[in-house]
């Protein structure tokens, strides 16, 4: 819950403004597990424009996100932004009728992992895995652009680093245009305050054409 | 009759699992803790003190795990009730009702008094290693001795200054 507070601090900071959806009756259903139908849950929507025309996101908890390389593979982030209303429903998934919810690799935005340990290099490592599962090109360094700022995948810690753990996450954020933030619920505050906000990676800016 | 452990007292009717977490961890450090003190000259300078030592470490484990997560789900329910009509947060069979999440406030608010009631800043419990935990106390206790010195001092000094005062000239 606490890195799901940060995302969307992040996402208020950045100018968008944020709305609740699908709650169920007057509750708001948080998604702790993968199990379950992403229609039963409720999310958040990031919006942003000039109200004329608007870019809707959604940020979920535990939506299976499709890989990048390949079309039957899925693994759920903790949180994940996509692009608005394209969760899809299956019955092909399993081999009984039962259903899965999922959203393909194309709308898949970006996505945080949260873990509730020390930082240690396997678990630094194994996050690699997964930004190598769902964002393939960011490991080649040709990294998505968007027209909105987005945060980059990031890896939210809530242990203290030590020397190594710090060498790693040094190296990895050289490498790829990822965020691995540690301390989270000490300093945490102050990693996504007003202030240091932009010390946060974010995907690239697509250049917008001009009519002229 | 045996005294009951601190750490025994904190996870008192918390789920098991969390419990046994923070027990380990406690139980863990506590034999760092008894090493580094009685063993090192470094750290020797707490051994006087060796049960407040043992308090506040079940005190900062018990923050890590248990008033950190009630503060971020409390703060998630503002984020909701805030930008909705939702009452309640249904995370599996648990709901966090507006009265649920007053309790758990005033859990945090209560955990940060006592903090403040007995002078223990936040860096006390910014520690990574057992080493850098003992560290913090020592500063903490460097301090708290530097500050009693200081008042004794200015207590001192204000006695001189009445008598400056008594003077005719």
């Amino acid at each position: 819950m606490c890195c799901f507070n940060y995302i969307v601090r992040f996402y208020e900071l950045q100018g968008y403004s944020l709305e609740v959806k699908n709650l169920k009756g007057n509750a708001y259903r948080y998604k702790c597990s993968p199990a379950g139908l992403q229609e039963n849950f409720s999310n958040f929507e990031a919006i942003i424009g000039d109200g004329k025309e608007n870019h809707r996101f959604e940020i979920h908890h535990n939506l299976a996100i499709q890989s990048s390389h390949d079309q039957e593979l899925f693994t759920n982030p903790d949180i994940s932004i996509i692009n608005s209303g394209r969760v899809i429903v299956t019955d092909q998934y399993y081999d009984s009728k039962k259903r899965f919810s999922f959203v393909k690799n194309l709308d898949l935005i970006s996505f945080c992992e949260a873990k509730q340990f020390n930082p240690f290099p396997e678990l630094l490592f194994n996050f690699i895995g997964v930004l190598n599962e769902l964002d393939k090109n960011n490991m080649i360094g040709n990294t998505k652009k968007f027209e909105q700022q987005h945060i980059a995948p990031s890896l939210m810690i809530s242990g203290k680093p030590n020397k190594q753990t710090t060498r790693i996450k040094e190296s990895l954020e050289r490498r790829y245009t990822i965020n691995i933030i540690y301390d989270l619920f000490d300093s945490g505050m102050q990693t996504f305050s007003r202030h240091n906000i932009a010390n946060l990676k974010t995907y690239p800016l697509k250049e917008i054409e001009l009519p002229f | 009759m045996a005294e009951t452990s601190i750490i025994n007292i904190l996870t008192y009717k918390l789920p098991f699992e969390l419990a046994n977490q923070i027990y380990k961890e406690y139980q863990n450090r506590l034999k760092e803790i008894d090493y580094f003190v009685y063993e090192l000259d470094h750290y020797s300078g707490l051994a006087e003190d060796i049960k407040t030592v043992h308090l506040m470490l079940a005190l900062s484990i018990f923050q890590k795990r248990v008033i950190s997560n009630l503060d971020a789900a409390t703060k998630f329910y503002g984020n909701v009730t805030s930008l909705s009509e939702a009452e309640t947060i249904q995370i599996g069979g648990y709901k966090l009702t507006g009265d649920e999440r007053n309790k758990l406030l005033n859990v945090v608010l209560s955990f940060r008094k006592l903090m403040g009631k007995f002078s223990t800043p936040e860096y006390v419990f910014d520690y990574l290693e057992t080493k850098d935990f003992l560290r913090n106390l020592m500063k903490l206790k460097k301090d708290l001795e530097d500050a009693d010195t200081s008042k004794d001092e200015t207590q001192g000094s204000n006695k001189d200054s009445t008598r400056e005062e008594d003077l005719p000239f």
